[in-house]
């Protein structure tokens, strides 16, 4: 699937979860298709998932999305071992595995390879396999999705998707986050507070 | 560490603090044991120093107040998820053993202190080393008390001599 429809799928299927948004290509994608005031954009490499989790932790009745690249969850994967020994039901990690860095020309393979090895890394790192899924197209993306809503996790999502013009930063265009970070933040926080 | 350690756990009690993320060390392991036993704080324990910052950075968005643990070692993964928690006014509250400048006894940690020196005064993160002799537990609770308000990071750096200021009384 297009990265466009990952973003698409979690958007649809968020209803009033907080989300965050690994850096790069996805941020801009999330806030030009839903500006939800949940949402915090381009949190640096390797700090998506940890940052979620901590929202998780603080608000467990309610839903949180981690919206990763392969790249960014490689660069701190450990987490889902803390993850593992400390399991947060509420928390859903979406993995854009598209299998290069988005930067640049957009054209270096990540370290960790396909959404089969990152699949299996989550497994290997205590998150119960009965939680970890690769998906392959959008309509799977958003049952799974679904599926957070009802049944506990940590869940895993392995979104096993297709190399785009959009992976290209730089001068080209693609979406851009039309909030700065201290925005977006304030507004997450704001609106977790008042929703007590 | 023993009455350093119980007076710290005081301090961060006062604070009202409400999850502790901590990675193991030497310097720390009588303050994490006494977190550990206390069920009005959850703790979590890390993999690396860093993540546990992030992590406590997401809990200060969800409205809750959080410590973490470590190693003044720990600083010197953490510059860039620090310096994103600045920026965006995501305070994070630090207790960090080492890295007081004053009474460091081993040769070893000198990496350890200069990293953690270098990203508290690169970031100019407000920073309390505890001295020997002082009210540890009303300073950990005035140093919460300026993290949340000016929601700004703090460190507080725990020296080692804190074993010797108990072994003393």
């Amino acid at each position: 699937m297009l990265r466009a429809e990952v973003i698409d799928a979690v958007v649809a299927e968020r209803d009033d979860a907080a989300v965050v948004v690994s850096p790069g290509a996805s941020s801009g994608l999330m806030h030009a298709t839903d500006p939800h005031p949940a949402t915090i954009y381009n949190m640096e490499l390797g700090y998506t998932t940890a940052v979620a989790y901590g929202i998780a932790l603080g608000r467990p009745g309610e839903r949180v999305i981690a919206v990763e690249g392969d790249g960014s969850l490689f660069a701190g994967v450990q987490v889902l071992g803390t993850l593992a020994r400390h399991p947060a039901t509420n928390l859903t990690i979406v993995v854009l595995a598209n299998g290069i860095w988005g930067t640049g020309e957009g054209n270096v393979a990540t370290t960790p390879g396909g959404p089969a090895q990152l699949a299996a890394l989550a497994i290997a790192c205590g998150l119960p396999p009965e939680r970890v899924r690769t998906v392959a197209d959008a309509g799977a993306l958003r049952a799974q999705l679904g599926q957070t809503k009802t049944e506990p996790g940590p869940w895993f999502l392995c979104a096993v998707t297709e190399r785009s013009s959009s992976d290209r930063s730089g001068g080209r265009a693609r979406p851009r986050v039309l909030l700065d970070t201290v925005e977006a933040v304030d507004l997450t926080r704001r609106y977790l507070r008042d929703r007590r | 560490m023993g009455a350093s350690a119980t007076a710290i756990h005081a301090g961060l009690v006062a604070a009202g603090i409400e999850f502790c993320i901590y990675l193991p060390d030497s310097g720390t392991g009588a303050l994490t044991s006494l977190i550990e036993a206390d069920t009005r704080i959850t703790t979590i324990v890390c993999a690396r120093e860093d993540e546990g910052i992030a992590i406590a950075a997401g809990l200060f968005v969800a409205g809750k107040r959080a410590v973490v643990v470590m190693e003044c070692s720990g600083l010197g993964y953490a510059g860039l998820i620090l310096a994103r928690c600045r920026l965006q006014r995501t305070p994070v509250f630090v207790l960090a053993s080492h890295g007081g400048v004053i009474g460091e006894p081993f040769d070893y940690h000198q990496a350890p202190v200069a990293a953690a020196r270098a990203i508290v005064d690169g970031l100019r993160l407000d920073n309390v080393v505890l001295r020997p002799g002082e009210a540890y537990a009303e300073t950990i609770r005035l140093a919460f008390q300026t993290v949340e308000n000016h929601r700004t990071s703090m460190v507080v750096f725990m020296p080692l001599y804190l074993d010797t200021v108990d072994a003393a009384r």
